[in-house]
This record gives C-alpha cells, sequence and structure tokens, in this order.
C-alpha cells in the first residue's frame, strides 16, 4: 500500500502535464496579452507626453515671434512670410537658442507614406536679414508628426493703411482682420495678430506680440529724418 | 514519508518561482506607473503655473492702465497697493491667484505652493542703448565693469556706427569693413539686446553684466530715481547713493528729498516721474515647476494705443 501512495502511474503524469501545460499556455498567453496592452498604454503616454512637449515649444516660438524690421529695394517692412504653408519669422525664444532670437521655418514635409509632419527649422541671429535669400538654418526638430493634413493661417489687417483707415471713424472703412493664408508683413507692413496650425481634427491658435505698429514707424521716421536732414 | 516531502517540494518550488515573476512584474509595474505620476503631475503643475502666471500678467496690465504708476497703499488693487517701479520683487496675494479657486481633482489632491513674484522695473531708470544712448553715460557703466578707457570708447563708438543708418566709420568705431559678415552692421537700431553681442568689442560676459542695468528701447526722459543701484553711481557720489537706496527700499524717498539728497536737477530730458515704459518679470512657482517670463511694454492709458507689448522673453 505504501508502495502505491509513493509514486504516479503513467496516466497520472500524462494527465498533470497536460493540465499543467494548458495552464502555462493560458497564462503565457493572457500575460502577453496583457504586456501588450501596458505597452500600448505606456507608448500612448509617452506620446502624449513628447506631444504636449512640442506644443510647449511650439507655443514658446510663435507667441513670442517679433515685430523684426527688414530693408528691402530701400523700403522698410517687417520679416513675417507666409507662402505655401512655410512661414518664416523671426522670435525672441528659440527651441535651441534660448536666450536669443533667432530665425525660423515651419514647413509642412511629406514622409515615405504620404503622411505629412511640421518641420521646424532655426538658427541664431546675429545682423539683419536679407529679405528673399535662403537663411543658414542650424537646428530642426519634427514638431507634429504622422498627421494626414497641416495647415497654417494668420489672422490679419490686410495693410498698414487699412487697419489706419479702420480707426477713423469718419472713413467708414467697415474692415476688420481676416483669415488669410498667404501673407508678407514687408508688403503690408504690419504684423498678424494670431496664428492658427490646422492639424487633422485638430487646430491651436496662439497670439504673437503686438506692437501695433510702433517699432515699424519709429524706424521709418528716424531713416527718413535722417536720410532728408 | 520522506520521499513524500521531496514530491511537495518541487511544488514549493513552483510556486516559489512564480511568485518571484509576478513580483518582479508588480515592482516593474509600479516603478512605471509612479514615473508615468511624476511626469504627469509636473505637465499638470507647469499648466497650473502658466495660467498662474497669465492671471498675475492681466492683472498687472490692468493695475497699470487704471492705476497711477505710484504705490498707494489705500488702492483698492491689490497689485497697486504693494508695487514699485525699481525692480524690487514683491509677492503677489493670494487673491489674484486662481488656483485656489480650482478644487483639489481627484488625480492631484495633494497640497500645492502657489506663488507669483513680480517685478517692475521703469525702463526709464536704465541706461539706453538706442542709437549708442548718452555716449558718456554708456561708457562710464562700461567701465564700473572693468573696461578699459580703450576698450570702452571702441564699444560706444562702435554701437553708434551699428545703428546709424550711414556707412561712415566714426574715430574707434566699426562699419561694414571692420566685420565683414553679411548684414553687420544692421545699421538701424538694436532690435534685440543679443545683437549687442556682435557689436566690435562686446564680449558674451560683458554683455550678461550689464543686461539687467540697460535697455535697446528709447526713451522719452531719464529718471534716475527709478534706476538701480548700479546706475545710480554714475551720476551720485557712492556715499550718497546707500542712502538713497536705503530711504528707496523704505519706502520714504520722495522727490524733493531724492532732489536733495543726488543733486541731480530736472531739466528737458530728465525727470522724476514713472513712466510707462516698464519691464515687467514674473516669476510663477508651483511645486517644483518655475516658469519666468519678462515683458517689455509701453503702457500710455490715454491713448488710442493703450498698451504696447515690444518684446517678451520666456
Amino acid at each position: 500500500m505504501k508502495r502505491q501512495h509513493s509514486g504516479f502511474t503513467l496516466i497520472e503524469l500524462l494527465i498533470s502535464i497536460s493540465l499543467l501545460s494548458m495552464i502555462m499556455l493560458l497564462a503565457s498567453w493572457s500575460f502577453s496579452m496583457f504586456i501588450d496592452r501596458w505597452e500600448g498604454r505606456l507608448g500612448n503616454f509617452s506620446r502624449a507626453v513628447s506631444e504636449s512637449k512640442d506644443f510647449i515649444l511650439l507655443n514658446n516660438v510663435i507667441s513670442t515671434v517679433t515685430p523684426y524690421v527688414v530693408e528691402k529695394e530701400n523700403s522698410l517692412g517687417y520679416y513675417f512670410v507666409l507662402k505655401q504653408n512655410t512661414l518664416k519669422a523671426v522670435s525672441q525664444n528659440g527651441i535651441f537658442h534660448t536666450s536669443g532670437p533667432v530665425f525660423f521655418k515651419l514647413s509642412v514635409e511629406k514622409n515615405l507614406t504620404g503622411e505629412q509632419y511640421l518641420l521646424y527649422q532655426e538658427g541664431a541671429l546675429s545682423g539683419t536679414i536679407a529679405l528673399d535669400s535662403d537663411l543658414p538654418y542650424s537646428h530642426e526638430k519634427i514638431l507634429i508628426d504622422n498627421s494626414s493634413a497641416i495647415n497654417f493661417q494668420v489672422y490679419s489687417w490686410q495693410s498698414f493703411t487699412e487697419k489706419v483707415a479702420s480707426e477713423n471713424p469718419l472713413a467708414n472703412s467697415n474692415k476688420t482682420p481676416q483669415w488669410l493664408s498667404e501673407y508678407n508683413a514687408w508688403q503690408s507692413r504690419i504684423m498678424p495678430l494670431t496664428l492658427r496650425v490646422f492639424w487633422d481634427d485638430s487646430s491651436l491658435d496662439i497670439s504673437f506680440i503686438n506692437d501695433q505698429g510702433r517699432w515699424l514707424t519709429l524706424i521709418s521716421q528716424l531713416k527718413s529724418s535722417t536720410t532728408n536732414g | 514519508m520522506a520521499s513524500q516531502y521531496k514530491q511537495q517540494g518541487i511544488a514549493l518550488f513552483q510556486v516559489l518561482l512564480m511568485t518571484a515573476i509576478i513580483a518582479v512584474l508588480a515592482l516593474q509595474f509600479t516603478q512605471t506607473a509612479k514615473n508615468q505620476v511624476a511626469i504627469a503631475t509636473i505637465m499638470a503643475d507647469r499648466v497650473k503655473a502658466e495660467l498662474t502666471q497669465k492671471s498675475a500678467e492681466s492683472a498687472v496690465i490692468f493695475a497699470l492702465l487704471t492705476e497711477p504708476l505710484e504705490k498707494n497703499t489705500e488702492a483698492g488693487s491689490l497689485i497697486a497697493n504693494q508695487w514699485n517701479f525699481f525692480n524690487k520683487a514683491f509677492t503677489l496675494k493670494h487673491e489674484l491667484s486662481p488656483s485656489t479657486a480650482i478644487s483639489p481633482t481627484a488625480y492631484n489632491t495633494r497640497s500645492s505652493t502657489v506663488a507669483t513674484t513680480l517685478a517692475i522695473q521703469d525702463m526709464n531708470g536704465l541706461v539706453t542703448l538706442y542709437r549708442g544712448g548718452n555716449v558718456k553715460l554708456v561708457a562710464r557703466l562700461l567701465k564700473r565693469f572693468a573696461v578699459t578707457d580703450a576698450d570702452a570708447s571702441i564699444i560706444v563708438n562702435s554701437l553708434v556706427d551699428w545703428q546709424d543708418f550711414d556707412s561712415l566709420v566714426s574715430t574707434n568705431g566699426a562699419e561694414k569693413a571692420n566685420y565683414n559678415v553679411q548684414g553687420m552692421p544692421s545699421n538701424m537700431p538694436l532690435q534685440s539686446f543679443s545683437e549687442l553681442l556682435y557689436v566690435k568689442g562686446m564680449t558674451p560676459m560683458l554683455a550678461e553684466k550689464i543686461k539687467a542695468f540697460v535697455t535697446i528701447r528709447p526713451q522719452g526722459y531719464f529718471n534716475p530715481m527709478n534706476a538701480p543701484k548700479e546706475v545710480l553711481s554714475l551720476l551720485v557720489p557712492s556715499e550718497k547713493v546707500d542712502n538713497i537706496i536705503r530711504l528707496r527700499d523704505n519706502e520714504s524717498l520722495t522727490i524733493n528729498e531724492f532732489a536733495l539728497q543726488s543733486g541731480i536737477a530736472t531739466d528737458e530730458g530728465l525727470y522724476f516721474y514713472t513712466s510707462g515704459l516698464l519691464r515687467i518679470t514674473l516669476k510663477t512657482e508651483v511645486n517644483d515647476v518655475v516658469l519666468t517670463k519678462q515683458l517689455d511694454v509701453f503702457v500710455q492709458p490715454n491713448n488710442k494705443y493703450p498698451y504696447i507689448e515690444y518684446g517678451i522673453q520666456h
């Protein structure tokens, strides 16, 4: 009797092994599912974190876009160009040069799978900017990735004269700022008020520094008085 | 009996192994969760700090546009009854902080410390570099920071050449030929403080030292009464400066007292009244998050454009 108790029969062994392996299978399957989900969540979390970081950076750059005066063909205007979904301007806070003004470019590019991404390029500003030349951008970063469509618009007066006319109660100009997808502040002689970035189903509005055109007025007056006098 | 125990030992071993694996996993999960909570908390704090700062900024602009630019302890405004215009930091009272109105949410029940410190500097009390500024005053400021007479002369004259519209090189100055870099000099007033770094003779270290005492904006007049100690020392004998600063910090410096102590008389271009050209520094702290923001603004409540932003620095 004692002998019978001390061991297993083949059947017992087979049953226990098959039971055990079933449990193992179940365990490993649920474990892998669990891990997958966990990592998926981790991925979502880190993606959300890096996205919010990118938005903070984008906001820092755009909200400090400066009314920066440039000269071209002996005529003064602001450096701010929005053309074919590419934005070029000067900001007081760069992503890479945090303490100084930078010239930057935001452009919408396509990756290999046809998805769009927002490319940010910047360079430290030293002297003046030549309006039509390519600038030596030294750093770059992708800010919005894998989007189906990215677009820019600015909220602005069409021109400085239009703004001045609107402030004159006798002129009755009925003009208001508008959303525009092409803009050149050197021609209009006034900085836009707000930038709107569209991507997928989202959009973000960021306002610029608003000096009411004072800096350009000041430099223009100074220049004309110096050259005439 | 002995053989029976051996068989049970295997089961025990299996159980131990499984428990160990599960324990390691659980540890890993808690660790990741902890990290995530920490990151999310910082993010939440940052948003809170940003909103608090924005509210403080709005409150300060409102006060600047509606209150006389002098300290008035009777003022209803919680800012106007404690502000100053010589860059002495003061803490905003809690009523202005919107965070107290936000009830703690389920994920954020820990107590948080929220504080905004403000400092306002009348930029008419600084040394302006606009178009070269007052050349003698700028040179004296540079010499205070161990710059030799010769170097100071090079810097101030190059600063004038950098900003004037012509290409004539003045004595000790510098124009295009001296820089040999496209776009230098700009031949325009300085558009940012950092542009100063490229002016002949200037070094990053020196620029950093003078940063708090200069402005690139044009001044309507100069106001030494709101000047920092370093700038005041350029105009007033040092033994008088300490006294004036002490009186100012105690809020007992009147215009008459200042004129008497300093021996400076008002004339056209020099007044003892606070101007609307201001540099506002906001520092908001929410737990471990510290956000600073500096605004260069021009406030003129009765003008068509009452509030002009010259620059914002994060």
